[in-house]
């Protein structure tokens, strides 16, 4: 079982990301939990979860978050754009995935 | 060319880090969140201010509007609207101090405790017991409850969690015995900052009062030229540039921005929905759904018409991208554009994309100005589609056929730019293999 949490400004685009990493995790049989947040529930969801990605056009928050997860012992790592703009959910999920090693 | 490249650089090296560093920033967050947790009640509020004063008489719809205005009773309508909208800085009060603290998260202060303390003194600041009907402090005035107050709950919201974090650092505080639980003696905590809340706020109302001032008024007066300022074309145009600028460096450019002139536009909005109240003319332009309806119809950039071209365009990609942004697109989320296309740091895209929407921001102003539309009074929330949100907001029919135009416009900026876009990718496209959703395999993001 692998908790992941995305961040973007608002959770909106997010969440649609978060449908298409949820219908890739059902598809590749992976055991998932994965939400949507914005930047300001971070600090409530960071130690709920094992993965933290940050989305892009939040990209400033990821050294700020990337020092929290580190703290907290969360893998933490930032959407690649054009991953997130083609909403590719099979891939971040495997970028979540391969950060949780 | 070396324009474009110059101006490219220059966000990415400048404006960039700096907005990053600002909507980082612990009290403009603080100040933004605490005035987005009043949302919901603003949406209703003002929407429901909107319902009781219908735009006109004359055909069936609006009679029919009135009657039904009247059954139910106008003043059972605008209630709501008065203990929502009407006194929205009374909330952003608490809600800026509670996510201060939040932030700060200095041991010993509990946030929801900063959330109460900073209303308290807003209310001790801004509505002084009077007396009525021979009784002392039966009214709370609400004069300054509302966007005239929305500075003073900003400085309260600030200034609380600060005070409550110094008075921890300096270990002053009511010391209970270690027996006492925890819970118990955290009520405590709250003794010294109340008392030291209400001899700052008492002592500044005492010797304004003696200048027939209060603390709201003179907090207004000293921030009522920024007010002033908000309001006009160079601001809108301002702001709307550097939302663009940061959106083409890949930074959400809208939540940024907003952050910092949020509380003069909701400031703006108070003072529309007065005047409408009063039967006045409307006077402030720029609020929200100004440039969230009309000059970005689809997202931040006015995306919506690009959408519509991408999803027939001859190639996979932006077929794909254009496709998928569609419905999207309707409810103005358009990060898919932005970073599918991509828009973001795309050199073929920088013109159109800073001058679609500046354009329609001068077609918009013009429309306001002229009064061809009536200004904003509601506050739709942002994810309305466009014509729809529009008309809700300005409460006039003719709102979506502006709408309808900015989009026209868009599409005709946008078109050239697209064609050329169309035309590299598919001289790329052709050679290679199309994966199984019919999309190219995006290239590895510079």
């Amino acid at each position: 079982m692998i908790k992941i949490f995305l961040c973007c400004a608002a959770g909106m685009s997010t969440s649609m990301v978060v449908k298409k990493m949820r219908q890739a995790a059902e598809s590749a049989d992976v055991k998932a939990e994965i939400n949507a947040y914005s930047i300001s529930a971070f600090e409530t969801e960071v130690k709920k979860h094992d993965v933290c990605l940050v989305a892009p056009q939040v990209k400033y928050k990821f050294a700020e978050f990337s020092k929290r997860c580190e703290e907290e012992n969360v893998a933490c790592g930032q959407i690649d754009m054009m991953q997130y703009g083609m909403m590719k959910g099979k891939e971040i999920l495997q970028q979540a995935i391969d950060l949780k090693g | 060319m070396s324009l474009i490249n110059a101006t490219m650089d220059f966000v990415e090296r400048v404006i960039a880090p700096i907005a990053g560093k600002v909507a980082c920033q612990k009290h403009i967050c603080a100040i933004k969140d605490g005035f987005i947790s009043t949302m919901p009640f603003l949406i209703v509020g003002s929407l429901l201010l909107v319902f009781a004063n219908p735009p006109g008489t004359g055909n069936w719809f609006l009679d029919g509007w009135h009657s039904v205005v009247q059954g139910i009773g106008r003043d059972n309508i605008v209630g709501p609207f008065f203990v929502s909208m009407g006194i929205f800085a009374m909330y952003s009060a608490y809600g800026i101090a509670y996510n201060l603290a939040e932030t700060l998260n200095t041991k010993g202060v509990n946030p929801m405790n900063s959330g109460m303390l900073s209303m308290f003194s807003f209310l001790l600041a801004v509505a002084p017991a009077v007396w009525v009907g021979g009784e002392l402090g039966s009214v709370i005035p609400m004069a300054y409850l509302g966007g005239a107050g929305a500075f003073t709950a900003i400085i309260c919201g600030l200034f609380v969690p600060t005070l409550q974090t110094f008075l921890v650092e300096k270990n002053i505080r009511i010391k209970m015995p270690e027996a006492v639980p925890e819970k118990i003696s955290a009520s405590f905590d709250l003794l010294i900052p109340v008392v030291a809340m209400i001899l700052i706020v008492q002592v500044i109302n005492g010797v304004l009062g003696n200048f027939d001032l209060n603390i709201a008024t003179g907090i207004m007066a000293l921030f009522s030229p920024l007010v002033a300022a908000s309001d006009t074309f160079f601001a809108f145009a301002l702001a709307i540039l550097l939302i663009q600028l940061l959106w083409f460096a890949g930074i959400h450019g809208a939540s940024v921005v907003l952050g910092v002139i949020g509380p003069l536009l909701l400031i703006n909005l108070g003072a529309n929905q007065e005047a409408l109240e009063a039967g006045k003319d409307l006077p402030a332009i720029f609020i929200n759904p100004t440039m969230d309806f009309f000059v970005f119809v689809g997202g931040s950039g006015g995306t919506l018409a690009l959408v519509c071209m991408m999803a027939r365009s001859k190639s996979a990609h932006l077929r794909t991208v254009g496709k998928m942004s569609l419905i999207p697109g309707c409810f103005n989320i358009n990060e898919p554009v932005i970073f599918g296309t991509p828009i973001v740091m795309n050199p073929t895209f920088f013109i159109p994309w800073i001058l679609a929407p500046l354009v329609n921001a001068s077609i918009v102003w013009s429309v306001f100005k002229l009064d061809l539309v009536s200004n904003v009074v509601a506050l739709p929330p942002w994810t309305m589609p466009a014509p729809i949100g529009a008309v809700m907001a300005t409460n006039s029919m003719l709102a979506a056929v502006v709408v309808a135009v900015c989009f026209v416009v868009s599409g005709l900026i946008f078109y050239p730019f697209f064609k050329a876009y169309e035309k590299e990718l598919l001289a790329q496209e052709e050679p290679e293999q199309l994966d199984e959703a019919g999309a190219l395999s995006p290239a590895k993001a510079a």
